[in-house]
């Protein structure tokens, strides 16, 4: 499978792990996607130590006395919005529900994307065409009806928004994972095992998985953004938690009060490029991981 | 034929078909302890699907196996019944795809142990294993992985993880046949010397008669689903009867014998022609030597099926049983 | 005697790669007469595919190649590219391993068989192509109108069948086969190797037939050329090398395919002990000396070079 990796992991000893690491080190993308996920990361974590969160009620920020639509230069380091909360403020909060949202989201999708696939993959037949067509019938509903509808039952809070993105895109994921476990289960090692006495359980941790292991890792790294830019828009469109500013949050709370008009850049641009780096560092890291993961794909580009 | 001797694997009138293809169609084999059986025939003779049959893997649509003389522990529904028998183990054609690539040489020769739970004397019984198949010492390849050792390597590696097992049958599917023809000799005297010296007993699967002339005591010839000879190696290589047999011989590159070729190539399953089912690529038959009598036979009636009892028979009107 | 169709001078050929050079062809010369036939032996790895290759130039761009190859008396590696491409179809020609691989799953095989003669225009007009077709087809004993199959409406034989087909398009003084056969049942395999030995007689087509079972290069080749690690080791009439090896390599090579009836090969394989060498990493001396059972301590100071070993027969060990 990985003829070109393992080839040139040569030494006697290396361990797998080590290996990887040191077929990532040598792609660029991914290195620099790394860093700038590592500075969201950290900034994601100390967020609490900076911000204080009540900050963004309207009430506060009134009695903090900040001005209203101050630019930064008026009220550094990135102003303030409609209601005098500081942008900055919900800048750094927002990387944090940004994230959180994206990952726990993308974790959902995985979960079930995974078992459905494999167990799909694995035992065939009737069970497979069965949760195919389940899987058909999710990918066929559109996204957004079904996210706002689902979000407007479920009421507007940030674990709701991580529930509608993983329950609205598992099916990929499940129909990826599958024709993976499909062609490890040809493999004749499965077979041996099966010889072996092995029973469905100890394939199916043993052998399937450590095999699309890499191709699901990979992917969720390329989910992750996607996740996030779903959030984006769910929060964008008002559905999001008002109390836990996001970076869709942010962006829909300037629309919608007219920071465009009036020229406050200061307002959207921060969480707009926060959206941007995230998304592409995820993206970046994403595909040196599936270059790693199937060497076929390096080959190609 | 070994009076007394209860056989390790017995298959009697064994048929598998799959829908209308009919893979294995009356197939009657035996193994005794410490002999190695080659049984021989070309893609499409359902060879393969014989020996998971006798695996337990390959469900049976008719026809009675027996382990050591005991009918095996079947599971399973009826029509889907499959059994697992540790002391019937098996060897890989392919090497590289029979090992795990993220698994540790240790781990995979370990594999057979860690499914029956056998744990707490495993490090031994693994070293053991591998010592016999010829992986010495075997510690140096405990935490190897697959990519890092060569293809013969990674034979005994398959070997070794049947061992482990402590089988008293190995079921080997062309088990050099990917392998390096320099390494080919060492692979077959392990098999051969296992044999000799532990009494263990190979059911070889192969397309090439010079593997059954290097190893094997007995040999059986399959065809479209049948047994179509069998015999001792020496009595059927030196004077085949049947005349598929002798086609399959004359075809072994380096022989001073002119290639006798068949037309064509090994029907579908699906098709089974009438009669005897060789007779539309038979050279006998077609030579118009045969006696108009006989002639008539090989077209429209079965010549019918090897016993388990029959120690050297072929299944041709032209030969007298 | 007329021009060889095939020399190769001196040919060397390096794989550059991530961890170095990785040599793959360490100085081969051999030559192959209009209509004769060279059986290229060896076990994998040992570069006998690579030069294969290197004949057309077909190899990939990280391979270096020093030396000549003249085929049919043009130097290969002195061609322009069109020089290089008539060569290549009309002068030699390829039937590779892998029938299925080799052959487009979505075009009719009477098209993929057309295409090298519309290429090279070795036939003026596509109803001249199809007829063209039709008789080669026939020649490799397939029905006329099987043309309008697919690939995977074939079988295995026939699809093998159709990749020689395809090679003997342009009329080729040489034909290279790699490993022709190796995924064929012993039956179709002898069919199509018959197949290639009445085509040879009739054509009068020189033949390089590279594999590493060395029982069939004996039976369809006038002469045998043993590779091991990147250098010829072994050459002559392939019956006396195969009957009477002189290189250790060789003797053990032959042992491995047993004469059916030889009471001495009874329950008693034989090959050689240890692994193929590794090309990057090569032992010092003759490369051979970690697994030959006739080694001194000689062995592993100098490389030997081919000597004579007897009429026509050449081979590189000392104690030739």
């Amino acid at each position: 499978m990985t003829v070109r990796s393992m080839t040139r992991s040569g030494a006697p000893g290396v361990s797998a792990a080590g290996s990887f690491w040191r077929q990532f080190r040598r792609s660029r993308q991914g290195m620099i996607g790394l860093a700038i996920l590592v500075a969201f990361g950290i900034l994601a974590l100390v967020a609490p130590l900076i911000v204080d969160p009540a900050q963004f009620s309207p009430v506060v920020a009134r009695t903090l006395g900040n001005p209203q639509w101050a630019p930064p230069s008026e009220f550094p380091p990135l102003g303030t919005d409609h209601l005098r909360r500081s942008v900055w403020a919900q800048f750094v909060w927002g990387s944090r529900v940004s994230l959180t949202v994206g990952l726990a989201a993308t974790a959902v999708t995985m979960v079930i994307g995974t078992a459905v696939g494999v167990i799909a993959g694995y035992r065939g037949g009737r069970l497979d065409s069965f949760l195919m067509r389940i899987t058909e019938w999710f990918l066929v509903i559109p996204f957004l009806p079904l996210a706002i509808a689902l979000a407007s039952v479920l009421g507007r809070s940030t674990w709701n928004i991580i529930l509608v993105i993983g329950l609205t895109s598992w099916p990929w994921m499940a129909r990826l994972i599958r024709s993976q476990v499909l062609t490890v289960k040809q493999r004749l090692f499965v077979d041996r095992a099966r010889s072996l006495g092995a029973k469905s359980g100890h394939i199916i941790r043993n052998h399937i998985l450590p095999n699309v292991s890499g191709l699901i890792l990979a992917n969720a790294t390329l989910w992750v953004p996607i996740s996030i830019l779903s959030e984006t828009t769910l929060s964008f469109l008002g559905l999001g938690n008002p109390g836990n500013p996001s970076w869709g949050k942010t962006l829909e709370e300037a629309f919608a009060n007219g920071a465009m008009t009036r020229n406050a850049w200061w307002y959207f641009v921060p969480a707009g490029l926060g959206i941007l780096a995230v998304v592409l560092a995820f993206t970046m890291v994403g595909r040196t991981l599936e270059e790693i993961a199937d060497p076929k794909l390096g080959k190609e580009r | 034929m070994h009076p007394g001797v209860t056989p390790l694997v017995e298959a009697r009138d064994v048929h598998v078909h799959f829908g209308t293809a009919r893979a294995v169609d009356g197939v009657s084999i035996s193994v005794m302890p410490g002999e190695v059986v080659a049984l021989v025939g070309e893609s499409g003779s359902g060879k393969t699907t014989l020996i998971r049959a006798l695996q337990g893997l390959q469900p049976v649509t008719s026809g009675e196996i027996r382990i050591r003389g005991a009918e095996p522990e079947w599971k399973g529904r009826a029509g889907r019944r499959t059994f697992h028998d540790p002391g019937i183990q098996m060897v890989f054609q392919d090497p590289t795809g029979a090992l795990n690539p993220r698994r540790t040489i240790y781990e995979i020769v370990a594999e057979g142990l860690r499914i029956q739970g056998r744990r707490d004397d495993e490090e031994e019984l693994v070293a053991t294993a591998m010592a016999r198949a010829g992986l010495r010492p075997p510690e140096r390849f405990f935490s190897l992985y697959p990519h890092q050792i060569s293809g013969g390597q990674r034979q005994r590696v398959v070997i070794a993880g049947a061992l482990v097992m402590e089988p008293s049958l190995l079921l080997a599917d062309e088990p050099v046949a990917s392998l390096d023809a320099s390494i080919r000799g060492e692979i077959l005297a392990l098999f051969r010397s296992l044999v000799d010296e532990s009494g263990l007993a190979v059911l070889v699967v192969t397309h090439d008669l010079g593997l059954a002339w290097n190893i094997a005591d007995r040999i059986a010839v399959m065809y479209l689903g049948r047994i179509v000879e069998v015999g001792a190696v020496e009595e059927v290589l030196a004077e085949p009867q049947h005349p598929y047999t002798r086609a399959l011989l004359s075809v072994v590159p380096g022989r001073d014998e002119k290639p006798q070729l068949l037309k064509g190539e090994i029907p579908d399953l699906r098709n089974v022609p009438s009669g005897c089912r060789f007779h539309p690529r038979c050279p006998l038959l077609q030579s118009g030597l045969l006696p108009e009598e006989v002639a008539a036979r090989c077209v429209g009636e079965d010549p019918g099926r090897i016993g388990l009892e029959e120690t050297r028979a072929a299944a041709c009107w032209a030969v007298a049983r | 005697m007329s021009e060889p169709v095939l020399v190769l001078e001196d040919l060397r050929v390096t794989y550059r790669t991530s961890g170095g050079a990785v040599p793959a062809v360490r100085g081969v010369s051999l030559e192959i007469p209009a209509g004769g036939s060279l059986g290229l032996a060896g076990e994998s790895g040992c570069g006998k595919s690579t030069i294969a290759g290197a004949v057309l130039r077909l190899l990939p761009g990280t391979a270096e190649v020093s030396g000549r190859v003249l085929l049919a008396g043009k130097d290969v590696y002195e061609l322009k590219p069109g020089g290089l491409r008539a060569v290549r179809w009309t002068a030699g020609a390829i039937v590779f391993q892998g029938a299925l691989h080799a052959l487009n799953p979505v075009q009719r095989i009477g098209d993929q068989i057309a295409e090298p003669m519309l290429v090279h225009q070795t036939v003026s007009t596509p109803k001249a192509a199809k007829t063209r077709v039709a008789e080669l087809l026939e020649s490799v004993g397939i029905p006329a109108r099987r043309a309008a199959a697919y690939p995977h409406q074939l079988s295995g034989g026939q699809r093998q069948r159709v990749l020689i087909a395809m090679a003997l398009a342009c009329d080729p003084q040489l034909l290279i086969a790699d490993e022709p056969t190796t995924a064929l049942d012993v039956m179709v395999q002898a069919q199509v190797l018959e197949l290639l030995a009445d085509l040879r007689r009739q054509r009068d087509l020189a033949l390089l037939f590279i594999t590493h079972d060395l029982s069939l290069l004996t039976t369809y080749c006038d002469r045998l050329a043993i590779m091991y690690a990147g250098r010829i080791v072994e050459e002559g009439p392939s019956g006396d090398v195969f009957a009477g090896p002189s290189h250790p390599y060789t003797r053990g090579l032959a042992a491995a395919f047993p004469r059916i009836g030889d009471r001495s090969s009874r329950m008693a394989p034989s090959g050689l002990g240890g692994d193929p060498p590794d090309p990057a990493a090569l032992p010092a001396g003759c490369p051979f000396h970690p697994r030959c059972p006739l080694a001194r301590p000689e062995c592993r100071e100098a490389e030997p070079a081919l000597r004579i070993s007897g009429p026509e027969r050449r081979a590189a060990c000392i104690l030739v």
